[in-house]
């Protein structure tokens, strides 16, 4: 199915100026935003945002949701026009590309479609406006294993098919450079896994910039390269996952006196939560001082672990909303 | 440019809109036409006395009137210029569309063209719809259609003209006015209901002439309505309405296509 996504848009004859763009496109560099700002109303949606995409790379764009992602992305493809600051792809702004459904391939969220056009028909529209070829939206139909739903009004496609039909749309102009936007919405674990395979392969063996972005960080973890993390429309870390900076350690008990349990710890400053059945997470105490502070009040341990820290606790903990003062973090 | 005018083409052919409304404004035609001209036979009874039939048929104004018929299209292209505007803020097509082409302002001139030849397609049915029920039906009752004379090939001229024009206001009044539901019942309300209210109150009717219903009248049948300060010429009426649809489809591109899309 993957070896599909390498077939190459045949240009027909109108276009034959963009077929030499091709060539110098591969040198181009990734996205850049530089201090990109967006403004609705009073409201600050992205505050002075700056990062890299670089490019033949698999980025992460993460936070939570309405940490400003989207309209960062939007900002990127032009939809939205920048407060301040700017966005380029390739050294260009959007606006300035000279072809850019065969630079940029954008998947936003999977409503752009009219219910009672097909799918073929609904990629052909954009065949035509791109300048390549009608057969490449059979193509690309093959390529996000849609084939048998073409003649179907997209009216009456799943959540998943209509991700798998934005993806295809993206994949027209067999662009260098793709930004989705939580793609992984609506598809099932096979949808989700497939999807992981496939931009990985784009990436890899295609040389592909991806740009993926998502709110939960399980979903992306297994094929990004590097992350860009934001939360209330700032960054917040840019680099690679291992680099992450880490979160607070956690100590797992289990006990059959989990009153006695939560005293015990509690007294010796730790946060206990109750996580039912006789087991507590604590935090701000190693597994040794938990350890002692349960013999000593001669509280019965079934379990004592220490938890270390994982790259989600580490992400919830980076983007966590510090909340109104005096509540617990 | 030729890339957008077939992307947007078509778009127009891919939904079931155009065919349901061309069947629409058809049937209206027809409908407009048998009327007319029944109506004209039968008001040999309660007409003036001593004029036959044939005679009032024979008028090169009725006849127009007739022919002015095929000019009903013309609120059904400006429903399918809003339409096809619209469509795409409703459905957010307007993403994929303005990712493959940023220019905005190529867009919404490739969206004009392709409006205008859905409009001049319904112009040609319902002139042919116009002619297949007028000609046959007068020459049976041995009347003598004045086609240079009596204007009747102007007219004709005038609505496909002012038919194609109805595309390209309905598609500035789109933009302008991006929901769907509104821009159709706004659009529909003033060209029904306001404009023809506006024409009959005193003070207010001389300006009425500018207006973009009444200049699209003008372009039809310059010779109708009977203005105080005079009706304007059928090139002076066109001129006038396709004059609107730019200033709406203008308006529109500063005030939509200049800010986010959604």
């Amino acid at each position: 199915m993957t070896e599909l996504a390498r077939q190459r848009p045949t240009p027909d004859g109108e276009t034959a100026a963009g077929n030499g763009q091709g060539t110098a496109r591969a040198a181009a560099p990734g996205i850049v935003t530089s201090r990109l700002s967006k403004d609705f109303g009073t409201v600050r949606a992205v505050d002075d945002l700056s990062f890299t995409v670089e490019h033949g790379t698999v980025t992460g764009f993460l936070g939570p949701n309405g940490a400003g992602k989207t309209t960062t992305l939007r900002m990127i493809l032009g939809l939205a026009t920048p407060s301040a600051g700017a966005a380029t792809i390739g050294g260009a702004r959007y606006a300035d590309l000279a072809d850019p459904a065969r630079t940029v391939g954008a998947v936003l969220e999977a409503t752009s479609f009219h219910p009672a056009r097909t799918a073929r028909n609904h990629l052909r529209v954009f065949c035509a406006a791109a300048g390549v070829a009608d057969r490449r939206a059979d193509e690309v139909l093959e390529v996000v294993g849609l084939s048998g739903a073409a003649r179907v009004p997209v009216g009456r496609f799943s959540l998943g098919m209509r991700q798998r039909l934005s993806l295809a749309t993206a994949l027209i102009g067999d662009p260098r450079v793709l930004i989705l936007d939580e793609p992984a919405n609506g598809l099932d674990p096979q949808g989700i896994a497939w999807l992981r395979q496939l931009l990985r392969y784009m990436a890899d063996a295609e040389g592909r910039t991806i740009l993926i972005s998502s709110h939960v960080l399980s979903e992306v973890e297994q094929i990004v390269d590097r992350v860009v993390i934001i939360a209330r429309g700032r960054l917040l870390y840019e680099g690679t996952l291992r680099d992450l900076p880490g979160g607070q350690s956690a100590v797992v008990v289990r006990t059959p006196a989990v009153e006695a349990a939560t005293a015990a710890l509690a007294a010796q400053g730790a946060a206990v939560s109750d996580r039912g059945s006789g087991w507590l997470l604590v935090t701000g105490i190693s597994a040794a001082a938990a350890g002692h502070a349960c013999w000593q009040a001669n509280v019965e341990l079934h379990e004592l672990r220490d938890e270390g820290s994982t790259l989600e606790q580490r992400f919830l903990a980076l983007t966590a909303d510090p909340g109104p003062p005096g509540a617990p973090a | 440019m030729t890339r957008l005018l077939r992307s947007e083409w078509r778009k127009v052919l891919t939904t079931k809109l155009w065919w349901g409304m061309l069947i629409g404004c058809v049937a209206l035609t027809a409908l407009g036409v048998v009327s007319q001209i029944a109506s004209d036979v039968n008001s040999h009874a309660g007409g003036p006395p001593g004029v036959a039939v044939p005679d009032l048929l024979s008028q090169a104004m009725t006849q127009r009137n007739i022919a002015s018929t095929a000019a009903a299209a013309g609120i059904f292209a400006i429903i399918v210029g809003i339409i096809l505007v619209t469509t795409e803020f409703r459905h957010l097509t307007s993403r994929p569309t303005f990712l493959v082409q940023p220019r905005r302002g190529h867009v919404l001139a490739a969206k004009l063209v392709v409006a205008a030849a859905v409009g001049l397609l319904y112009a040609v049915a319902c002139v042919l719809t116009d002619l297949a029920i007028m000609v046959p039906w007068l020459a049976a009752r041995g009347v003598t259609i004045e086609w240079t004379g009596g204007g009747v090939l102007r007219t004709l001229a005038g609505a496909l003209v002012a038919v194609a024009i109805g595309a390209i206001v309905g598609v500035g009044v789109g933009v302008l006015v991006r929901n769907q539901i509104a821009a159709v019942i706004g659009a529909l309300a003033y060209f029904l209901i306001v404009e023809p209210l506006l024409s009959v109150i005193p003070y207010v009717n001389d300006a009425y002439r500018f207006l973009p219903g009444a200049a699209s009248n003008a372009l039809v049948d310059p010779g109708s309505g009977g203005f105080p300060g005079g009706s304007l010429t059928q090139l002076q009426g066109g001129l006038l309405t396709l004059g609107w649809g730019l200033f709406f489809a203008g308006m529109g591109w500063l005030i939509t296509l200049r800010r986010d899309i959604p």
